[in-house]
């Protein structure tokens, strides 16, 4: 594989149907164990019932959004991490050295996608490592391969723009001007809806 | 908040309130070392520079209960150029060395006045900038209810409300338990009318903030009414044992008797202080419980 100077993940949230299968084979290429995820699927809903006149006109939507470590430009984990066991490789790929670590904890309140998890059997922390030893091969990251609706890619970051466009922020993401997020997303249509009323994560206690 | 939170309450709790006492107690006692009586405040020194280095090892050592791998604890100093939680380890340790170098000092009678003075004066600094470095590892853009200016706010509060009040509870003890050996009455006051700043200025920072950072808004952030309504009765009361500790100093500054310096023996201070701690361990549970990122 040629040098890459960014590699991100694009995300057609409009696709997803949030089967979870990044998820779990995320899960068997790392062997995490119970409770533990590196990449999670968050289900946004919102809206409500709305009566005009005598007939009742429903406006609820849902959407997934699927969401690994985003690899940030500017990564705050890695500012935080107190034993410098994350580290930024020239491809953009952030990587956590769990022997280094002392499971502190820091890099998972200071991560504003919490992308960095705890594992209590081995009392570190582990994260996405964008599966750089199958790109190296010239593979797909597992979470990739294993998507059925083809809603998850990956690559370089401006040939994805120019493949796919898209943002990188949709509700209830966080600021991306926080870390700069190698991220694309193309939104669900009701994603700017959500933006503006109640909506929130269905799954919090999942993930 | 989860159980793992539990070791840094602890760990903050008690490194506040060792530097808050050994700027209120400690540091005026160096300064004041010369003089009629200097071999009791000599040994008033040696106590309560013994008292922070308990206070500080104690919290230090509770600290390794939050660490998933405690045996790589050593390794926590590697990033102290970008890391706020290394700098707070490193102003930790420096100031455990530097108040252990001047206990050294006190005990053995050796190095001039001056040269104490300014370990004295280093470890000062060493310990303000643990607080601030402490309140900084919270200031996390991620999460909005603390990054803001009521974490150092809060957390030098309790360094002040704590240490002023345990300066006026440890010889309050002395007096207590050998009936001798009280704090002199301009001392007393002194501590007693700081004590009382720092609870009213802690009482009015608490009740102004809380629109920004906290209870009102529960609802809004995704707790359920439920877990609002558990934090409400917290957050009451916190205020309630904020105000009883601000009562009981008062009836003590009321109590202090310039023709009687150490009679009657100051009760009153001791149940401030136990208030005043209970009334911190509360706010200090709600600003972890209260932890939620922007977004997600």
């Amino acid at each position: 594989m040629n040098a890459v100077s960014r590699f991100a993940f694009f995300f057609d949230s409009s696709s997803c149907s949030g089967c979870k299968a990044c998820q779990m084979a995320c899960k068997d290429k790392n062997d995490l164990g119970p409770g533990v995820l590196w990449r999670k699927v968050y289900e946004i809903a919102g809206g409500g019932w709305r009566r005009e006149g005598e007939v009742w006109i429903p406006g609820v939507y849902a959407y997934n959004i699927s969401l690994a470590c985003n690899h940030c430009e500017d990564p705050a984990c890695r500012r935080s991490c107190p034993t410098k066991a994350i580290v930024k490789g020239p491809d953009g790929i952030v990587v956590l050295n769990s022997r280094a670590c002392i499971g502190c904890r820091y890099c998972e309140w200071s991560c504003p996608y919490g992308a960095p998890r705890y594992d209590g059997e081995k009392g570190v922390m582990g994260k996405c490592d964008f599966c750089f030893d199958l790109v190296e091969k010239g593979e797909k990251p597992a979470c990739v391969a294993a998507c059925p609706m083809r809603a998850l890619d990956f690559g370089e970051l401006e040939a994805l723009k120019e493949k796919y466009g898209g943002t990188d922020v949709i509700f209830p993401l966080p600021r991306a001007s926080q870390t700069g997020p190698s991220l694309l997303i193309k939104p669900h249509r009701s994603a700017g809806l959500a933006g503006k009323e109640t909506a929130g994560v269905a799954n919090d206690e999942e993930t | 908040m989860a159980k793992k939170e539990w070791p840094l309450i602890a760990f903050t709790l008690l490194s506040q309130t060792a530097v808050g006492f050994f700027l209120l107690f400690t540091v005026p006692l160096a300064l004041s070392g010369t003089g009629t009586g200097a071999a009791d405040v000599r040994l008033l020194r040696l106590r309560s520079l013994f008292i922070v280095l308990i206070l500080l090892a104690a919290a230090a050592a509770l600290s390794f209960f939050h660490l998933g791998n405690p045996l790589g604890a050593y390794r926590a100093l590697n990033n102290v150029r970008t890391s706020r939680l290394s700098r707070e380890i490193f102003f930790e340790l420096l100031l455990i060395f530097l108040i252990a170098v001047v206990a050294w000092f006190e005990w053995r009678r050796s190095g001039s006045q001056d040269l104490r003075l300014g370990f004295y004066f280093l470890a000062a600094l060493a310990g303000v900038g643990l607080i601030w470095s402490m309140a900084g590892i919270y200031r996390l853009e991620a999460v909005p209810v603390w990054n803001n200016a009521m974490t150092p706010f809060s957390f030098f509060m309790t360094a002040f409300v704590l240490g002023a009040l345990g300066s006026a509870a440890a010889p309050a003890f002395k007096l207590l338990r050998e009936g001798k050996g009280g704090p002199p009455f301009a001392g007393r006051l002194l501590l007693d009318a700081a004590a009382l700043a720092f609870l009213v200025l802690n009482f009015v920072g608490v009740v102004l903030s809380d629109p920004n950072f906290g209870i009102r808004r529960l609802g809004r952030r995704g707790f359920d009414s439920k877990l609002s309504r558990i934090f409400a009765l917290l957050y009451g009361l916190r205020l309630v044992f904020l105000l009883t500790a601000a009562a009981a100093v008062v009836l003590s500054i009321l109590e202090i008797s310039p023709q009687v310096p150490s009679s009657p023996v100051p009760h009153l201070i001791i149940w401030a202080f136990a208030a005043a701690l209970i009334s911190e361990t509360l706010g200090r549970i709600l600003f972890f419980a209260l932890f939620r990122k922007e977004g997600l």
